[in-house]
């Protein structure tokens, strides 16, 4: 794609003006358009800033549960009060702290690693933020109408079935939570291409960051792990709300198909959380040792093994539930297995602290990566203890398991995570926050941590049991629980103190100088609103440190993209593994559309969690109006010419087919709809295992006949060739033809009548979703279907009209290409259940 | 080169070298699943004597013929045409990771392949 590369540094003098004009395109909104901002630093920090305010809120109710146990039999709390805050307090932590802290970091730090100008799809990440804030305050905001959920962070049934939680609690957490997921996959897509593809030329897989690699083993866990989750909330809503017997004993159903379903998602979520927050440290040491990382290779190896075996471990949180010893064995044997690449980790650190050019400097940083350190080993330790099968049968459900888990949390996120804050504050603010204050900070949250947790491992043995408001005197808990409220004051005092440090600086001050620790990577060179002036060529992994003049010359505008050859935002788009220069890709601005899509996504959410349904579906058609105006200006029309990014090379700023990012989005999506539909194979076979007596022919009906099915089919089909013909029909620039948008519709209209006609078949066999487990599930993956074939006619709609206005053409394809893309998947995933559903029962029949 | 070829070489480049980094848990996984499933499955819905006995040797089997490929990879990758090429860093980066990632898979798949030998189908941690 390049037309006679050149050399780096460029000599070639540049034009007056253009660091003015890059100001102007990237200028940032002021006012109440802040709300409309897209550029990763700014929704990257107030992403990162409502994730601390989460951590904070959490932390809050940290307390509240904390002065209730400080001594047998308090009423501080009241029962069922005690059960929604221990509930809110670990979903918060979960699923609106964790994961969107790491994301929000992502945002933040990817570009700028990246040397991009911006991630790939600005206004998705805005999306995302906006959906997480929305969801996350409404969701957290229940504990104040005593709407709270009351089931714990995994909601097991059958307590959260209507039997026993009759209310709209457990509500709030399907829904909210199920809406929050969908915001951090969508965020996920945005990394997973923004990291392979806006890279900088030359930086190949092998001179990645290690952030970078954690970043995009994160997103392609979240794109495998939280299908699991959705579809588990799916199906306990569609429970309470419609009496689908998923989980229900006595209908064929089995209350532990949740736990699969969550544990799938829930361990994974350890490492996700974990992986970031340990490539962090990787940054962080290598700088404070002033030599690079040892054992980088292996620390790939680590982050991906980890990442992969994460997925063969879910069952040790099962441990307990009367399993075979067939699982046991399987599952302990598994996760012995993850502790060889995280100890790979540790030594690597270990090493390069002592392989230092010079003494490992003790700064603020630096102690929370030895606390981290100090405090992640502890909670390995006690991990490998629970992961055999004997010790976790004793321990299970009492306060030694949450002793290992907040050592394992605490130690493995937060600790990376002060640390992160330190280190790359004065990257983003040019100021630094203050050592003393930091070392002050450092030691309440040590001490108060140690002091808080290592006690619950003794009140753990002792045979207190989890989650539970209170206790009698005399069992030997009583002091130890007393000492758990004493640290736990004692972390809130450090938390403090590093907000009001916050606070301080943010008044103008001493700038600090532009890389204040003397790193190695990217991030670190001079940024403006757009970012670095120029795009650098990367020849290794610590460029500042290996390319000395890099400084000058990126600033000097001597690399690629010097000024804004479109007039627009734009950045380089690279090849996924050598990181060669493809395209130039134009980047939308500050908008409203995205910013009204997560609102009314989110209001569309909450009615349907107080049961206002055709509220509710209003604001889901003002929410597709929303994306459909969002997405109206991103299939831009292609520049007629290459476009000049420095050094004499031109790209184009227009490719389609798996060369374009938009195609990569989709592709993800896919693989996103692709896990769900496997776990819900996998509960559909799982139903069986547990209640072959619900499927037919004795349990119910069997599958209607050969017609229904081959009908259905065949409509698959003839999609299919509907769209692939319509692609073949597509008009030349300029030119009119209406073939192309007939066959798209008669496509869609295919997708959505197959999905109609089984879902026909099955209910004129006379199949009750409501009488057993089987029959729920043979509608539910109507309803999975169904799903993506009204998401696919959509689209098709959408791209349907910008055909007829000649906004699509034979040049001009990215909408029809995704378009397409997802219908193919749609036909070819409807095509798999019916081979499933009518085929097993009559293999088991 | 046209657009279509670039596209088409994108795609297959991308898909190659991610399967090669990652055969090693890709076997794994597939292991993991086939001998799990099929050992749960068979212990449940068919569990004749023949069917019993037949479990752990079906299970020594597919762990065996897993090593076996993951050993056969690692020895390819780092002998044949690929580790010749491998002159450039980067294609010299792949094949360390897979191969690491392979061993690391080898360790899992092993490990695994004792525990579906040793238990017995259908047992419960009160039998032993």
């Amino acid at each position: 794609m390049t037309d006679e590369p050149r050399e780096f540094p460029s000599s070639t003098p540049r034009p007056e003006g253009e660091v003015e004009e890059l100001r102007r395109i990237w200028a940032r909104p002021e006012g109440l358009h802040k709300l409309t901002a897209v550029n990763n630093t700014d929704i990257g920090l107030f992403y990162m800033g409502a994730a601390f305010l989460f951590f904070h809120l959490a932390g809050v109710l940290a307390l509240l549960m904390r002065v209730q146990l400080s001594r047998p039999d308090n009423t501080f709390l009241g029962q069922e009060f005690y059960n929604q805050v221990f509930t809110v307090h670990c979903s918060t932590m979960m699923f609106l702290f964790a994961v969107p802290a790491v994301e929000a970091l992502g945002v933040i730090l990817l570009p700028q690693m990246l040397a991009a100008r911006d991630l790939p799809f600005p206004r998705l990440s805005a999306f995302a933020i906006w959906a997480y804030v929305i969801g996350g305050l409404v969701f957290f905001s229940t504990v104040f109408y005593d709407l709270a959920p009351n089931g714990g962070w995994f909601m097991y049934p059958p307590l959260t079935l209507t039997t026993y939680s009759p209310g709209d609690n457990a509500d709030f957490w399907l829904l909210g939570i199920g809406f929050i997921e969908i915001s951090a996959i969508a965020g996920a897509i945005e990394i997973v291409v923004g990291t392979l593809r806006t890279r900088p030329p030359g930086m190949s897989l092998d001179k990645m960051p290690l952030f970078a690699w954690a970043m995009l083993i994160f997103a392609a866990m979240i794109v495998f792990a939280f299908p699991a989750v959705i579809l588990a909330t799916m199906l306990l809503e569609i429970e309470r709300s419609f009496g689908w017997p998923f989980f229900t004993a006595a209908r064929g159903g089995d209350p532990l198909l949740w736990q699969h379903l969550f544990w799938f998602f829930g361990h994974p979520e350890v490492y996700i959380i974990f992986l970031p927050a340990a490539a962090l440290v990787s940054m962080i040491v290598p700088t404070m040792a002033q030599t690079p990382l040892v054992g980088y290779r292996l620390n790939v190896v680590a982050l991906i093994g980890t990442g992969f075996f994460s997925f063969g471990l879910w069952v040790h949180h099962m441990f307990a539930t009367g399993l075979p010893a067939l699982s046991l064995s399987f599952f302990s044997a598994a996760s012995m297995t993850v502790a060889i690449p995280s100890a790979i980790q540790v030594f690597s650190w270990i090493a390069t602290i002592a392989a230092g050019r010079e003494r490992f400097r003790i700064t603020t940083p630096s102690l929370f990566v030895l606390g981290f350190l100090f405090i992640f080993a502890i909670g390995g330790l006690t991990g490998v203890m629970v992961a055999v099968a004997p010790f976790d049968f004793q321990a299970h459900d009492t306060y030694f398991v949450v002793a290992h888990f907040h050592y394992v949390l605490i130690g493995g996120m937060v600790f990376p995570l002060f640390a992160t804050y330190y280190y790359w504050a004065p990257m983003v603010s040019r100021n630094m926050l203050s050592e003393k204050l930091g070392r002050w900070v450092f030691w309440l949250i040590f001490l108060g941590f140690n002091i808080t947790f290592f006690p619950m491992h003794i009140t753990g043995l002792l045979g207190m049991p989890r989650r539970v408001w209170t206790y009698p005197a005399g069992m030997g808990w009583d002091g130890l629980n007393l000492l758990s409220t004493v640290g736990s004051f004692m972390i809130a005092a450090g938390a403090l103190l590093f907000v009001i440090d916050l606070v301080r600086r943010l008044r103008p001050g001493e700038p600090t100088p532009e890389n204040p620790w003397n790193a190695g990577t990217l991030e670190w060179l001079v940024t403006d609103v757009y970012s670095t002036r120029t795009i650098p060529h990367v020849t290794s992994r610590e460029p500042l440190w290996d390319q000395p003049n890099l400084y000058a010359d990126v600033e000097a505008g001597r690399y690629y993209l010097p000024g804004a050859p479109t007039g627009g935002r734009e950045t380089i788009v690279t090849s996924p593994i050598e990181g060669e220069p493809q395209y130039v890709i134009r980047m939308i601005g500050p908008g409203w559309a995205h910013f009204f899509a997560a609102v009314f996504t989110a209001a569309c959410f909450l009615l349907l969690t107080i049961k206002l349904v055709w509220p509710a579906l209003a604001c889901f058609v003002l929410a597709i109006l929303s994306c459909f105006v969002w997405v109206w200006e991103l299939d831009r029309e292609p520049l007629a010419e290459p476009v000049d990014i420095g050094g004499g090379i031109k790209l184009p700023t227009y490719v389609s087919g798996p060369m374009s990012h938009a195609w990569w989005a989709m592709v993800v999506l896919m693989l996103v709809a692709g896990s769900l539909y496997v776990t819900f194979v996998f509960s559909y076979l799982y139903i069986w295992t547990v209640a072959p007596q619900t499927y037919p022919p004795i349990g119910a009906p069997m599958p209607p006949a050969f017609e229904w099915p081959f009908a259905s089919g065949a409509l698959m089909v003839a999609s299919i060739v509907a769209f692939k013909e319509a692609d073949r029909f597509r008009p030349q620039p300029g030119a009119k033809n209406l073939l192309a948008p007939l066959l798209i519709f008669v496509g869609a209209a295919c997708l959505l009548a197959g999905v109609g006609i089984e879902s026909l078949g099955h209910w004129r066999a006379g199949l009750s979703a409501t009488e057993t487990s089987y029959g729920a599930m043979v509608y539910m993956a109507s309803i999975l279907n169904g799903e993506l074939a009204f998401a696919t006619a959509l689209m098709a709609g959408y791209t349907l009209v910008r055909f007829i206005l000649g906004k699509v053409d034979a040049v001009r394809r990215t909408t029809f290409e995704c378009t397409a893309l997802l219908s193919y998947y749609t036909a070819g995933q409807t095509l798999f259940g019916l081979a499933l559903i009518h085929g097993f029962p009559h293999l088991i029949g | 080169m046209t657009n279509a070829n670039c596209e088409r070489r994108s795609r297959t480049r991308l898909a190659s070298v991610l399967f090669f980094i990652l055969f090693g848990p890709i076997v794994w996984a597939a292991h993991f699943a086939i001998v799990y499933a099929g050992h749960a499955v068979t212990s449940d819905k068919i569990m004749t004597p023949a069917v019993r006995a037949g479990i752990p040797t079906a299970a020594m089997l597919l762990t065996v013929l897993a090593l076996l490929s993951l050993f056969v990879a690692i020895a390819r990758a780092n002998r044949g045409k690929r580790a010749r090429e491998a002159t450039a860093e980067g294609a010299l980066f792949q094949t360390q990771l897979m191969t690491i990632l392979a061993l690391i898979s080898a360790y899992g798949v092993f490990v695994v392949g004792v525990a579906a030998l040793l238990v017995e189908p259908s047992s419960y941690f009160a039998d032993f």
